[in-house]
């Protein structure tokens, strides 16, 4: 309304009014309303990147090659919700402290709740936009005992809609399907097609530079890009089966070999789920290189997501550990001083400490367990160091500016 | 005024920005001291992300 009137008298002005005054008003076209993108309509399509979609064949296979392979499995879907569909551009896994059975899976929340504050460093417009979850045997459609359950949890959703997929393993053995055959490409989603995913130099080349300033004998670990995993298997089960090619029999489903996703889309007021076509596009998979440090994320995950809350300027990102090589998470706070910064790389078997003075790494060794402990402890024993020399300085000033 | 280099993160958060502003009208956030560059009206907040994730129902 009042945007309106000051539009119109704006206009108004501009006709009735002499040379110098349009010369200083801005033009009427500034104050034209603007059309709010934010209003979401029906879920009409989910698009998934090429590598979230190599993830979930991937994943869902070693899962079943598992000893808990008779189990239910998922993922919730980190992604853009659109006016009328979302953008799948990372799958964070169930965990390996899932509650799970033959009938039913529950989430580890807690290293979801982290790993999702992890990819989110890089795209805060990123959210929860559906979940993944697998059924044992031949139903390709969620249960009515989903359908409790998220018709009341796509309230928390942009858009109170989600996306939902259901993988199944009951597809024909051995068929192979080329990608020209197979499923329905789409034009790459920027900005993610353009070397900027979260795995292609992004949070990993600063470190990678950092690592390269410091001459330092014990240096933390140097990052590199990971391979994938379903953060349950071992080592040498983490090889990317190349050329996952997929087939789409039909517009909401998703095959490669036996094995199946099926989507569907499920509003707060709708009574039962609808199918929902799927479409592929080249990108990353943003949570990608978290899926092999998945296990050190759970044991960490409350620790590390409370420091998260309390501290500014504290980012995680995957290294590789010392250990033999394997992937490890590396958790940097800066510190109040330009330049410097404390790092914490946490391993499978130990966490260590380092201190970052202008490019110039020194390995720390608090004398605490805990992490969160042995953090706190470095910082009061830095400001501890920093008090006196501040504190003379002070002195001296105003001892000076009295004797004047 | 700091006049340093952005690094990787804030300059993919500006484009992201920059590109949200000329495809879809989002607003582009300035920090009201110093006019530097905020975020944008599309970010989502760690809250809203977290507590989804932590409510996702049992499945079945």
């Amino acid at each position: 309304m009042v945007r309106d009137i000051i539009n119109l008298v704006n206009c108004w002005l501009h006709a009735t009014t002499g040379s110098w005054w349009r010369e200083r008003l801005p033009g009427p076209e500034l104050f034209a309303p603007t059309t709010a993108k934010s209003d979401y309509r029906r879920l009409q399509r989910v698009v998934v990147t090429d590598e979230v979609n190599q993830t979930f064949f991937e994943e869902f296979a070693a899962h079943r090659a598992s000893s808990r392979g008779d189990e239910e499995i998922g993922w919730v879907l980190l992604g853009r919700r659109l006016e009328d569909e979302v953008h799948v551009l990372a799958m964070l896994p169930a965990g390996t402290a899932r509650s799970a059975s033959s009938v039913h899976v529950r989430f580890d929340s807690e290293a979801q709740a982290l790993g999702s504050r992890v990819v989110r460093q890089q795209d805060k417009r990123l959210s929860i936009v559906g979940v993944v979850h697998t059924h044992p045997g031949s139903l390709r459609h969620p249960s009515d005992g989903d359908f409790r359950g998220d018709s009341l949890w796509v309230r928390h959703l942009r858009g109170g809609e989600g996306a939902f997929g259901i993988g199944t393993a009951d597809g024909p053995r051995g068929a192979i399907v080329s990608k020209e055959q197979g499923s329905q490409f789409r034009p790459p989603l920027p900005p993610y097609s353009e070397g900027e995913g979260w795995g292609e130099g992004g949070a990993t080349a600063s470190v990678q530079k950092l690592h390269e300033l410091s001459g330092h004998s014990d240096a933390p670990p140097s990052p590199q890009p990971s391979p994938p995993s379903t953060g349950e298997r071992g080592p040498d089960a983490r090889k990317p089966l190349a050329g996952i090619a997929t087939s789409q029999p039909r517009p909401h489903m998703q095959m490669s070999g036996e094995l199946c996703f099926s989507w569907y889309a499920l509003g707060a007021a709708d009574r039962q789920y609808r199918r929902l076509p799927v479409e592929l596009t080249p990108g990353p998979d943003l949570a990608r290189p978290l899926h092999p440090i998945w296990p050190i994320l759970e044991v960490h995950a409350r620790r590390l997501d409370r420091l998260f809350r309390q501290l500014s300027g504290v980012t995680l990102e995957t290294v590789t550990g010392a250990s033999g090589g394997r992937p490890a998470l590396a958790l940097n706070v800066k510190l109040a001083e330009p330049g410097e910064s404390l790092r914490l790389v946490f391993d499978r078997e130990e966490v260590r400490y380092f201190l970052n003075r202008q490019g110039e790494l020194c390995a720390v060794e608090p004398e605490a367990g805990n992490p969160e402990r042995a953090l706190y402890l470095i910082l009061a024993e830095l400001a501890g160091n920093a008090g006196p020399a501040e504190t003379e300085e002070k002195e001296l000033a105003h001892g000076l500016s009295t004797s004047q | 005024m700091d006049f340093r280099p952005l690094n990787d993160t804030e300059r993919r958060q500006l484009i992201g920005a920059l590109r949200g502003n000329a495809e879809a009208d989002q607003a582009i956030l300035t920090d009201r001291r110093d006019t530097s560059f905020a975020g944008s009206a599309e970010e989502i907040s760690d809250d809203e992300v977290i507590s989804a994730i932590k409510s996702v129902p049992c499945h079945y």
